[in-house]
């Protein structure tokens, strides 16, 4: 009877030791940095190796993919090892800062840091609800249709891409379904001809060379992933109502009614757009093989215009490393134009908006912010700000954030260099004024996955006839439909 | 050594009675109340602890009124009659080959359960390939002298792909259900067969008498199976469709539904997941009871 009480008293004792973790244990670090960008992983563990050798302090980092971020990071923040900095988004604050961990720049203790907080242009400050200061921005990104300029100088017999990108820059939608016809039809047959951008005229060469023999189409087109369309794309549409994220946030709901005609033309250049997609072996055709994800996956569509089967690609700068994994002489032929919409000055409600502006930026954004926890100690806090601001600030920390981690630094201007050549285009962008904000950031969660891109993919990408009016309207209704109920207060 | 166990019956169980208490029933009672709040998954709104953010019953009504839901809820049930029947089907007509074959039973067995070891998220994608291509560029489509329309692009189209999951769930899982299939098989008596054969029963009037009502056991734990795996189903829908074409079953829908809304709502994907259990606990507990009568009058 003894014996038995005695053992269950053990295993009783063991199951709780074994499930309770191991206690009470001293944290063998002085910063604890939660990550949200899988691609610099790698480089800041050198980064944060190089800091410890500095300063003698040690910095824990921990990466998560965008996806699972979130899920990881609730759990992660809770826990007794918590990040004392983390990585959030303009959307993502929301819940931070509501949970009390998203600490404002008036509660820094370090003092540079606080200046380099009220520092950060109001365009790319942090906020809640049109208050706060809340983070340090990663990086700028940003995204357009990406050509290979090698190939578009060879095919247009020209010496320089200046005065094309210029001139393309400047030119109106019809133009650019010119351009994109007379591509194709010397990409299908090989048949020279012309076209006019800003009214300048370009001449496309007779018959295929070395370089442009293994083009299929104009356009790679990631057809299965209908994020590449839903997010990015939709911003298109979204930028014609709403100027900023913030905006978003604070309009009536109503006003997604002036979504409907831009949404309905954006359908329409997608319409345009996929009759001219690339495939491995020959033009890919709308149809059910356009979502098929073996042929129309992200990584075929970067590998098509890596290996110069596609001239252009409606993309981030960061593919640069992808492509560069393929195909070095690709990768440093890159370049990025505006993505061309053919809205009217009618269409578009942002104030001082108009179509040519629109048609000569980008968007550019930040992607992630560097947050301090709120609910770390004193010491834990001051700690993880003088990491912050180490790796923002110093001459080392700004060395991996351009040449390691190849971010375009939120603070750049036009003496930045970098070794991408579209980040340099998006700095360019950014200096000549050029660039559209990021409203899709606020869309409704979901909006560009589980409406907007869902129905291109679902109903217009497998569709190889012309896409009726009554179908586009319906798709703009439901986008309307679920925007609107996704604003609502819940 | 069943006296063994009776007398160390209570300390044998604990290491599972604490696991089961910390790991399901804990989390079951916390998540059932935060089911009745609006918890955002870091914290509470509008208040810093639970009690301070209840709203009654409020998350359950939207998930009623929702219309995802209710399409993944129906959708649901629909793959589940589908591979329900799928999967025993072919399991029985499986079990019966494999019992009658002499030579190398062993190796067909062993085949056949095979792909039960494989990760079913990354059989998905092995699958998938096989569906959009392998079905409809060549076998059933493209320039195949074989034209089955309905076994082409399955991906696309919500009709078809509760097949496509259904076929891929029965490959994966009849090896597992052959075997208690076969093991019920094993038990029937060869005398009952001989003595039908004798008053001239014919093979399907031996089937239909002997071997159904007697295989009623292994139909039981089969159908309980199936039922509940059917209904859980989740890597065949994230691998194959995504929830793309209307496919988001119950599973998928819950994964996702914190992703669909800022902050996110877990409180409403709480109450989700406990419609769920009580859903599946529903069915399993009325599937259980009729089978079990069943096997009474056989």
């Amino acid at each position: 009877m003894k014996a038995r009480k005695v053992a269950m008293l053990l295993v009783l004792g063991l199951a709780v030791i074994g499930l309770s973790g191991c206690g009470q244990k001293k944290k063998d670090y002085d910063v604890y940095f939660f990550n949200g960008k899988s691609e610099i992983a790698e480089s800041l563990e050198d980064a944060c190796k190089t800091y410890e050798e500095e300063t003698g302090k040690k910095v824990k980092v921990f990466t998560v993919g965008t996806v699972e971020g979130n899920e990881t990071l609730r759990s992660e923040i809770k826990s007794k090892d918590y990040p004392t900095v983390f990585a959030t988004n303009s959307i993502g604050i929301e819940e931070w800062k509501s949970a009390g961990y998203a600490l404002d720049a008036s509660g820094l203790q370090n003092a540079d840091l606080k200046e380099l907080y009220e520092n950060i242009p109001e365009s790319m400050r942090l906020e809640f609800e049109g208050e706060g200061n809340y983070g340090v921005p990663y990086n700028i990104e940003g995204y357009g249709l990406i050509g290979n300029k090698e190939l578009l100088m060879d095919i247009l017999s020209l010496d320089t891409i200046d005065q094309f990108k210029a001139d393309y820059q400047e030119a109106g939608y019809e133009e650019f379904q010119a351009m994109t016809e007379a591509l194709d039809l010397y990409i299908q047959s090989g048949t020279g001809g012309a076209f006019t951008l800003n009214g300048n005229t370009y001449t496309v060469r007779d018959g295929k060379s070395d370089l442009t023999k293994d083009l299929t189409g104009v356009f790679a087109i990631a057809g299965a992933e209908k994020w590449t369309y839903g997010n990015h794309y939709g911003n298109f549409p979204i930028s014609a109502v709403y100027g900023t994220v913030y905006d978003v946030r604070e309009a009536d709901p109503e006003k997604a009614e002036e979504l409907r005609t831009p949404i309905i033309k954006s359908l329409n250049e997608l319409e345009f757009a996929t009759q001219f997609a690339a495939g491995a072996d020959g033009p890919v055709e709308r149809g059910p093989q356009f979502i098929n994800s073996t042929v129309t996956g992200y990584d075929q569509a970067i590998q098509m215009l890596a290996e110069r089967k596609a001239l252009f690609i409606k993309n981030g700068n960061w593919i640069y490393s992808s492509v560069a994994n393929i195909s070095e002489e690709t990768a440093k032929n890159l370049f990025m134009l505006p993505v061309k919409v053919s809205l009217e000055d009618e269409d578009i409600t942002v104030d001082g908006l108009a179509a040519d502006q629109m048609n000569r930026s980008v968007p550019e954004f930040v992607s992630q912010y560097y947050v301090i926890n709120a609910k770390a100690t004193d010491e834990e806090r001051r700690e993880a700000e003088d990491f912050v601001y180490w790796l923002n600030t110093s001459e080392v920390g700004m060395d991996y954030i351009i040449n390691k981690f190849a971010f375009v630094p939120f603070n750049a201007d036009e003496n930045t260099e970098l070794d991408n050549p579209l980040s340099n285009d998006l700095i360019e962008y950014k200096v000549n004024g050029n660039i559209l904000a990021n409203p899709f950031d606020a869309a409704p969660a979901s909006w560009g996955l589980e409406c907007y891109g869902k129905y291109i993919m679902e109903d217009l990408f497998t569709n190889a006839e012309k896409w009726s009016e009554k179908e586009k309207e319906e798709i703009a209704d439901q986008c309307i439909a679920y925007w609107k109920s996704g604003m609502e207060e819940w | 050594m069943e006296k063994y166990y009776k007398k160390w019956f209570k300390v044998l169980i604990i290491p599972a009675l604490v696991l089961f208490v910390v790991v399901i029933l804990v989390p079951f009672i916390m998540g059932l109340t935060y089911s009745f709040t609006a918890w955002r998954g870091s914290y509470f709104k509008g208040s810093e602890h639970w009690w301070g953010a209840l709203v009654g019953i409020t998350n359950y009504l939207k998930v009623f009124r929702s219309e995802k839901f209710l399409s993944a809820l129906a959708y649901t049930l629909k793959f589940t009659v589908v591979a329900v029947v799928m999967k025993n089907l072919v399991s029985l007509a499986l079990a019966l080959m494999v019992k009658n074959v002499d030579k190398g039973k062993g190796l067909f067995r062993t085949i056949y359960f095979f792909p039960n070891l494989l990760g079913g998220l990354a059989m998905g994608f092995v699958w998938s390939l096989i569906f959009q291509n392998i079905f409809s560029t060549v076998l059933f489509g493209g320039d195949s002298p074989i034209q089955i329309p309905f076994l082409c692009d399955m991906l696309q189209d919500p009709n078809k792909a509760v097949f496509a999951m259904a076929i891929m769930a029965t490959w994966q899982s009849a090896g597992y259900m052959l075997l208690i299939y076969l093991n019920g098989l094993n038990n029937i008596s060869e005398d009952l067969y001989e003595a039908a054969a004798i008053d001239g029963a014919t093979a399907w009037q031996r089937f239909r008498y002997i071997t159904l009502p007697m295989l009623m056991p292994s139909f039981t734990i089969v159908f309980f199976l199936t039922l509940s795996s059917s209904f859980k189903v989740l890597d065949e829908n994230l691998a194959l469709t995504n929830g793309n074409f209307g496919t988001r079953m119950l599973s998928l829908q819950i994964l996702l539904s914190t992703r669909e809304s800022t902050p996110a709502n877990y409180g409403m994907a709480q109450a989700q997941a406990v419609i769920f259990f009580v859903i599946i606990a529903v069915i399993s507990i009325a599937q259980v009871m009729i089978t079990k009568r069943k096997e009474i009058e056989a």
